[in-house]
């Protein structure tokens, strides 16, 4: 296959960017994106150029660090795939490919199609956890966990964290990693006992990064490559209101007299 | 107190606030496009139904509570909106044509014209504004001729078809949020979707062919003063 790659090329944060056209031949139909990125890449190294900075870790669709713009759609054009599980049999030959890097006010551009994903980050640490003693892991089984639950939490914990639902979305909204998230450990009884202030701690989290909200394009989960449901924004929204309202966060603490001798 | 507090210093909490005065809004027009299809029984019926309402002892109270409502729906809905675009700052790249971008605005731009629409259409018909001496008729029964009113005011094509192209306006934030409020209020499921995707279809369909069809009645004689 030849190609043209037309690549978003930005020295850094500070500096204007702009795209660069880069003509590739001989590709084979089972590259798969990223390698037609490390063949353009090896060329301008080459030739003594500066190569295009992108991310990626796994290569096999389960890190999340892969995040490349393909021709206006985040992952690019197939439903359920990361841009490393990308194969060029999906592109035809002599076609060119836009690639741009996931923008937005909270993931600003760091280098070329590299963004500074660390929101996401900072949102899992406000509470996208639970509290713990860590040691010895516990016998299987000893907390029951119905098939259905298991099942349904399994699916949102699928979530990779890889951010193309923001990209994908007209208001760069994260509702749909953050529905993700809170519901895989609100479905579990480990998630439980912090249930409530997980919710709202993660909503804060996600707001002070400056993401945006929910309009309900859904837009989020067509980009999704593993296929989250948009129906968790719909149960992000419901726990979210149900801690907001009913949380046991309000109220201070009960009045409690001390015994005095 | 400070439960609203927070919840209205929440992206979320604010967009619910726009969903449940928005539910409001929609009860509101599928109650207001049921009255105004007793026009089609005739004009005693109509004046009656306008009268009943007139002289309900709600009546203040219903207007102020709809006007407060409308208050807080656009208020909240042009903020939400200004957060949003704020979040990405990019908004078109490059694979993405300027008429989805519209589309995908197409909540703002249709309230925004939705709220015009209300004022002129609260001034015209409610308050009589530009109507003259029609505005003052009664009928037989000495209730206030609301049929005549309208029948004399649509018989204007350019008024027919400016509330005719207001309704498509209505049509688009109908289909949308019938939808969408399900999402918004947490009562959704991936099963769900085919029901609340018909269901918005035919409660659009419904009450803005319901609206339309009054002024094109009027345009086509089908409707007419007795
Ligand atoms: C009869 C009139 C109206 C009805 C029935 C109505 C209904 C609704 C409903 C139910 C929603 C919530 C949708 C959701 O949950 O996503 C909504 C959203 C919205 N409404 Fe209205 N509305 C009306 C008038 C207006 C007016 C006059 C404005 C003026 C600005 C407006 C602006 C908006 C905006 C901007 C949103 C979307 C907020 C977002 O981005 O999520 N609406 N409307
Ligand atoms: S919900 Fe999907 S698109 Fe969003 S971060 Fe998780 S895996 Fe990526
Ligand atoms: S590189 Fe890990 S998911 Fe693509």
């Amino acid at each position: 296959m030849n190609l043209v790659l037309r690549i978003w090329r930005q020295a850094s944060a500070e500096v204007e960017g702009r795209f660069e056209d880069y003509p590739v031949s001989g590709i084979s139909t089972d590259y798969s994106f990223l390698e037609v990125l490390d063949r353009i890449n090896e060329d301008l190294v080459s030739q003594n150029q500066e190569p295009v900075a992108y991310e990626m870790d796994c290569r096999e669709g389960i890190c999340g660090s892969c995040s490349l713009m393909i021709n206006g759609t985040p992952h690019g054009p197939r439903p359920a795939t990361t841009t490393c599980q990308l194969y060029m049999r999906h592109f035809h030959d002599g076609q060119t490919i836009t690639v741009e890097p996931w923008l937005s006010r909270a993931t600003p551009v760091i280098k070329d199609l590299v963004v500074d994903r660390s929101a996401l980050d900072r949102i899992m640490q406000s509470a996208g956890y639970i509290s713990v003693h860590t040691g010895e892991a516990p016998d299987a089984n000893t907390i029951p966990v119905s098939k259905s639950r298991a099942d349904k939490a399994f699916v949102a914990a699928s979530c990779i964290g890889c951010g193309a639902c923001i990209a994908a979305c007209p208001n760069a909204s994260a509702m749909l990693f953050v529905a993700a998230k809170v519901t895989h450990l609100s479905l579990l009884p480990q998630g439980e006992p912090e249930r409530s202030h997980r919710v709202r701690a993660m909503v804060v989290a996600m707001d002070r990064e400056g993401f945006g909200n929910c309009s309900n394009h859904y837009e989020c989960a067509k980009a999704c490559p593993k296929s989250i449901p948009v129906s968790l924004i719909a149960r992000l929204n419901r726990e979210f209101q149900h801690a907001g309202l009913l949380g046991h966060e309000y109220g201070g603490p009960i009045h409690h007299a001390a015994h005095e001798e | 107190m400070k439960r609203l507090l927070y919840l209205l210093s929440t992206t979320i909490g604010r967009k619910l606030i726009v969903a449940l005065t928005g539910i409001v809004l929609i009860l509101f027009v599928v109650g207001h496009i049921s009255g105004n299809l007793t026009i089609y029984i005739g004009q005693s019926a109509l004046n009656n139904y306008a009268h009943f309402l007139q002289t309900s002892p709600m009546l203040w109270v219903m207007r102020l509570s709809m006007l407060a409502i409308v208050m807080l729906h656009v208020a909240l809905g042009v903020a939400v909106t200004q957060e949003n675009s704020l979040a990405r700052p990019e908004s078109c790249h490059a694979g993405q044509s300027w008429y989805l971008h519209v589309y995908q605005r197409r909540m703002i731009i249709s309230g925004l014209v939705l709220l015009a629409f209300i004022a002129v259409h609260v001034a015209h018909l409610t308050l009589g504004a530009g109507i003259g001496e029609v505005f003052r008729l009664k009928d037989a029964s000495g209730h206030v001729d609301v049929y005549s009113r309208v029948v004399t005011t649509f018989q204007n094509a350019w008024i027919a078809w400016a509330y005719i192209a207001a309704m498509m306006f209505l049509a688009i934030h109908l289909k949308h949020t019938v939808r969408a409020v399900f999402q918004t209020l947490g009562f959704s499921r991936e099963s769900y979707f085919e029901f609340l995707e018909f269901l918005s279809w035919m409660v659009t369909l419904a009450v803005v062919g319901g609206f339309i069809s009054i002024p094109l009645s009027v345009q086509l004689g089908w409707l007419a003063l007795l």
